[in-house]
């Protein structure tokens, strides 16, 4: 039997010739279906790497499967997902592509287990290849290793639930920590048994099937994966509140476990898509950028990757935004000041400004907030020199500030709707939530202020800019990659 | 605020912002938002403490489900 097969999408119903290419315990009834419905047809070529051997699988094999009375493989099968332009040659094993850049042609992998059901193991595909898909992803560069080719690929981890041993919340959990590996160093690489065993106060003495999870385990998941997790609930009385903070964590790179109580389900949420049309208000009150958002973009256990949730109405699972009543943010340690605080802590400091700098105001105003790192932050300011101006950028440069910094952008509704601001200010992240002054400065076109936090009464310093008039500030996309459709 | 900064701040015109917008900004901060955000962060935590305990998940019932 040859180690790799090659199959050609011409039209969706060539992905039956996978039916007769994997072995019943792959479930190929239920997985060619899920690929039918979810791919695009940006794929035109799927590459069977047969005897595969993959470590979450295996670490599930090792401490569950094979102490079961039936007999299970400890192989996979992983499918490889590539674009019209690549092919295979079976003699000399070895893909090509037109142009020798093979890479900038694949569109990632599925694991598939030999459990019978559930059969989706670890996969990372792009979003560009799944219909539907839209608006702004949190994602990590991947590295693949296939027939002697390093390849790397822009995605977010996903995976079936076993069912048995791991449920949804326990995928959940694995995808945003094993995002977590790949995106930072610091964190460890986590295999699906480690996060079921993490889910238990104590050690049962193995790996035994679960009757569900609570939030208290997802939390402990999290805590124990070195990461420090915050839970926000939904209350009835002030329910966008709850969706502001949502949108906050998501748009600063926190993939998030959400929780809907009422379904018996969690999933992570990954990212989110803006409507087309411009945010219309009546209130005489700010609004916030979470007023234009259409929906959560999630990775749900029982899909394909990135799910799209939208605000009303039911999606592919059934469910809108509205059957989320909790999530939790796995948070990097020295984000001590909450979006709950930035929330209020925002329009206060907006009164402030509007006296020095031109600020919408009223329902003309529109807020929006989100973590990122001071590294980051400069390097923004790097890549926009010319459109920030130099003294902006060498202050920042000179800045000595904690890791994290919250940005809160103030933008009016014409100026959202295209994209630009009209101030922007930078929080200290390690703030105590009672601090006065937790602002380092904040900038609008022509002045920036900052703020000298060495002492007690708020002192500040008010600088001219002197950048060019007629350039528009643009709002930071920062860590987040837009989903561009491949059709 | 680092010298550095203050420095290279001040060697471009900078000037201190007027004391009474400052002491607004703190007023309100002082008596307004940061009881509000106490009261924020209590009630999450409550919350917090109250959903612990859902069972948010469970496993499937069906191949189907």
């Amino acid at each position: 039997m040859n180690m790799y097969r090659w199959v050609s999408i011409g039209s969706v119903s060539d992905y039956d010739e996978l039916l007769s290419l994997l072995d019943s315990e792959f479930d190929p009834q239920k997985i060619v279906p899920r690929l039918k419905d979810a791919i695009s047809t940006a794929v035109r070529g799927v590459l069977l790497e047969y005897n595969y051997i993959d470590k979450d699988y295996r670490s599930t094999f090792y401490n569950f499967y094979s102490k079961k009375g039936r007999t299970y493989r400890s192989d996979c099968i992983r499918l490889h997902f590539f674009d019209e332009t690549v092919s295979f040659n079976e003699s000399l094993l070895d893909l090509s592509s037109g142009d020798g850049r093979l890479e900038d042609h694949y569109f990632g992998y599925m694991v598939l287990r030999p459990t019978m059901v559930a059969t989706i193991g670890r996969s990372i595909l792009s979003p560009n290849i799944r219909k539907d898909a839209r608006g702004f992803v949190i994602q990590s560069q991947h590295r693949v290793h296939l027939l002697g080719h390093r390849l790397h690929l822009w995605g977010f981890p996903s995976m079936d639930q076993h069912t048995d041993i791991a449920v949804c919340a326990h995928v959940a959990c694995w995808s945003i920590l094993r995002h977590y590996s790949e995106r930072y160093p610091q964190h460890r690489e986590l295999l699906v048994h480690d996060i079921t065993m993490m889910a238990h106060q104590f050690d049962p003495g193995g790996l035994v099937p679960s009757n569900g999870l609570e939030i208290n385990q997802a939390e402990r998941v999290f805590q124990q994966a070195g990461t420090y997790p915050l839970i926000v609930t939904k209350t009835s009385k002030m329910p966008e509140r709850f969706y502001r903070q949502l949108l906050a964590y998501l748009e600063s790179g926190f993939p998030l476990f959400v929780a809907m109580h009422d379904r018996g389900h969690a999933v992570a949420a990954i990212g989110h898509s803006r409507s087309s049309l411009p945010i219309t208000t009546t209130s005489t009150s700010s609004t916030h950028a979470w007023n234009q958002l259409e929906a959560v973009v999630v990775v749900d256990d029982n899909h394909l990757p990135y799910t799209v949730v939208p605000n009303s109405g039911a999606a592919a699972g059934n469910y809108s935004l509205s059957d989320f009543d909790s999530f939790i943010v796995p948070l990097p340690e020295k984000v001590f000041y909450p979006a709950e605080a930035v929330d209020r802590q925002s329009i206060t400091l907006g009164n402030l400004l509007s006296k020095f700098m031109p600020m919408p105001v009223g329902g003309d105003l529109v807020v929006r907030y989100f973590v990122t790192t001071l590294a980051a932050l400069r390097q923004y300011m790097r890549i926009n020199q010319s459109q920030l101006g130099q003294v902006l950028v060498n202050s920042v440069m000179q800045l000595q500030a904690a890791q994290f910094v919250w940005v809160v952008e103030y933008a009016s509704l014409d100026q959202w709707t295209d994209g630009v601001i009209s101030a922007r200010a930078v929080l200290d992240a390690t703030a105590s939530p009672y601090d006065p002054y937790p602002t380092w400065f904040a900038h609008g076109h022509n002045e920036a202020i900052f703020f000298d936090r060495s002492k007690a009464d708020g002192q500040a310093l008010i600088v001219p800019l002197g950048r060019p008039t007629a350039v528009s500030i643009g709002r930071m996309e920062q860590n987040l990659r837009p989903v561009v459709a491949r059709k | 605020m680092n010298e550095v900064l203050k420095k290279y701040l001040n060697s471009l015109n900078a000037h201190s912002v007027e004391k009474v917008s400052i002491e607004e900004y703190r007023n309100e901060m002082v008596n307004k938002v940061i009881p509000e955000i106490a009261e924020a962060v209590k009630e999450r935590q409550r919350l917090a403490a109250e959903s612990r305990l859902w069972p948010v998940t469970r496993p499937r019932t069906s191949v189907e489900d």
